[in-house]
């Protein structure tokens, strides 16, 4: 922020407004580069409930000055802020963000590098069956009037302790994307991240480094855990994989799609998994940790959306930060 | 486009201390490198220290006297008013890869710092192994019996110059000895042990980290040693890879003299994202004792919770 660079770019850009919002840019005219931090070769996205819309977000409650971070599709679990890699991490409570499109107001989304279209989490708390939370405007985008679809649940959502996404694996029966009777399976492949980029703004050459600093929780893991994680001790030991997959999909059509997402892209034929497993996150230790993940996009040309996908178990995520590393053709 | 300010302004400001050779802003987007400037040096592509202050294997030696706070010079970020940093003990021996052969230190190397803030050989927080059954011989290791129970207390870090505990590696970005497509990977071989595997502490408030026995995270910042803003990278401990204490071992004795195996972790730093960055430093945050852990608080003990650092290798790719 203390920069030439920073001033420069905001008189170049005073009458924009809301065109450099995330979400309310589009695919189509090109956005281009003529934003603050639009060529940051490197963003940091922080998991936690002020950042990303959750279902408190959406509960009218009959504020007088409703103070929620909504996108124009009333969805739940995107991203609206995205912060510098220069500034504090996930343990402070003063990260330094981009800039949003109203300096003075918080709730609008920020800014974010031109490389990355979206980030969203996969969430399950999508609406509520209590009456006096008759004002819940998420409908549109969850599954409630969806045949036999299962209800919400605490599976996927931000915790109320920490504040930062957590999924919770007891909670998860019949949330997962492969519907049967066998319970383990009924509960996989829900609670995932998905990070879609723009790979227009990437060179042919450019691979990125991710990083996830996230906990995991293990069976039997008692130590520390305290109030309000017993029933984490009695899962299995979580299990995380890193798949590269080609969506093809407008960011319009990315912040519209209902939660939980993972249920229309699982193997999903519109959606294919160009890389599969790229890596696993398993952690015995189950503790607090950074895992370095190198994504050669280089290798190929339609990977558009990086998908963390929960094969099992629970665990809380903190942070992901994207670094390019370097355009080397 | 931003990284460019900063640089730039120093270089009007203080042209005579050159702080502008190494840190000029680059920018890192999917658009060509400039001719002028090197996509990828040339030179030694590889280095290790072990960091061990043995006479004939380590990289270090033992400081004579306790480290002495020196005052920022005037100019540099971070001076004025009396402003001090607290240099590290700075490698002596460099070596290659293989551990076994001396070698020059590269050019893109301007040094290699650790913490060692007292002369004490037994029951000091931050220094070299003692020999002792818990506390291998001259490797640079934290005892965390002995940070926490210091007087007065040991300091938490934060990544910054006035840190007590930390391995800091300065880089000459000067374009001619690392080029501006290039990323540094390191290598460090270590054993990190604590009391516990590590937990969110749900009784400490808001806290993520408030459970932790010990926290270890990697620091990055600019323009040379006297660096005052820095960001935080990684979390480098937790984990632990081994528990001591009998809540988790199930058994006395053993398990707290054995420690963590050796461990390597390999960590990318994508230089090449950060054009003005030339400081990467691991620093002790903070550790905590738990008086419900049993057995594992022991003087002179890194193996019972703590860090034993054994080598560092850097690699340019």
């Amino acid at each position: 922020m203390k920069r030439w660079g920073a001033w420069m770019a905001l008189i170049f850009l005073a009458g924009c407004g809301s065109q450099l919002a995330v979400e309310s840019s589009t695919d189509t005219p090109d956005p281009g580069l003529a934003y603050e931090g639009a060529t940051d070769p490197s963003v940091r996205f922080l998991f936690h409930q002020n950042y990303f819309t959750d279902f408190n977000d959406f509960i009218d409650l009959g504020a007088a000055i409703p103070a929620f971070r909504q996108t124009r599709y009333q969805c739940l679990g995107d991203s609206v802020r995205a912060f510098l890699t220069s500034g504090a991490d996930y343990s402070s409570a003063v990260p330094d963000p981009y800039p949003v499109a109203i300096a003075s107001d918080y709730f609008s989304p920020s800014t974010v590098p031109a490389f990355v279209r979206a980030v969203s989490v996969d969430m399950t708390r999508t609406y509520s069956t209590l009456s006096n939370y008759g004002g819940v405007q998420t409908d549109g985008c969850s599954y409630r009037n969806a045949g036999d679809s299962p209800g919400p649940s605490g599976c996927a959502d931000f915790d109320t302790l920490l504040s930062f996404y957590r999924v919770q694996d007891d909670q998860c029966t019949g949330q997962g994307s492969i519907r049967g009777v066998d319970v383990e399976a009924s509960k996989a492949y829900v609670g995932g991240v998905s990070i879609d980029l723009n790979r227009k703004y990437l060179g042919s050459s450019e691979d990125l480094l991710l990083m996830v600093t996230y906990q995991a929780f293990v069976k039997g893991d008692s130590s520390g855990l305290g109030i309000g994680f017993g029933a984490l001790e009695e899962m299995h030991e979580s299990q995380l994989e890193v798949n590269l997959v080609q969506t093809s999909l407008s960011l319009d059509l990315l912040l519209s799609r209902p939660q939980p997402r993972v249920w229309r892209d699982f193997q999903n034929s519109a959606a294919p998994v160009l890389v599969r497993r790229l890596a696993t996150l398993r952690d015995p230790f189950s503790s607090l940790r950074t895992e370095q993940i190198l994504i050669p996009l280089s290798s190929n040309p339609l990977v558009d959306r990086i998908r963390i996908e929960r094969v099992r178990g629970s665990y809380q995520l903190f942070q992901i930060d994207l670094y390019k590393l370097g355009n080397r053709g | 486009m931003k990284d460019f300010s900063i640089p730039i302004l120093l270089c009007v400001l203080i042209p005579f201390l050159g702080a502008c050779d190494a840190s000029m802003g680059v920018d890192q987007s999917a658009t060509a490198v400039p001719s002028s400037l090197k996509a990828f040096a040339g030179g030694v592509k590889a280095v290790r220290v072990n960091l061990s202050n043995d006479s004939i294997t380590g990289s270090f030696h033992s400081p004579g006297i306790g480290p002495v706070p020196v005052t920022i010079p005037d100019g540099y970020p971070g001076a004025g008013s009396g402003a001090q940093y607290i240099p590290g003990v700075a490698a002596y021996r460099y070596f290659d890869p293989s551990g076994l052969s001396v070698t020059q230190k590269p050019s893109w190397i301007q040094d290699i710092e650790i913490g060692v803030p007292t002369t004490a050989t037994s029951g000091i927080c931050a220094g070299f192994g003692t020999g002792g059954t818990r506390d291998p011989m001259g490797f640079y290791r934290t005892s965390e019996a002995d940070c926490l129970g210091a007087v007065p207390s040991f300091p938490n870090g934060t990544g910054g110059t006035q840190d007590s505990a930390f391995i800091r590696i300065i880089l000459n970005r000067d374009n001619a000895y690392l080029g501006t497509q290039e990323n540094l990977l390191l290598q460090v071989e270590y054993q990190a042990t604590g009391a516990n595997f590590n937990s969110i502490d749900t009784t400490a408030g808001t806290d993520p980290e408030a459970g932790l026995d010990q926290l270890w995270k990697i620091f990055l910042a600019d323009n040379l040693k006297y660096t005052s803003p820095r960001s935080p990278f990684s979390v480098f401990v937790p984990p632990n890879y081994a528990c001591s204490s009998t809540s988790c071992s199930g058994t006395s004795g053993a398990s707290v003299d054995r420690g963590s195996p050796i461990t390597v972790k390999q960590i990318l730093v994508p230089l090449s994202s950060l054009s003005s960055r030339n400081v990467i430093q691991f620093s002790r945050v903070k550790g905590r004792i738990n008086s419900g852990d049993s057995t594992p608080w022991i003087s002179d003990a890194p193996l019972s919770v703590g860090v034993v650092f054994r080598s560092l290798t850097l690699l340019r790719m």
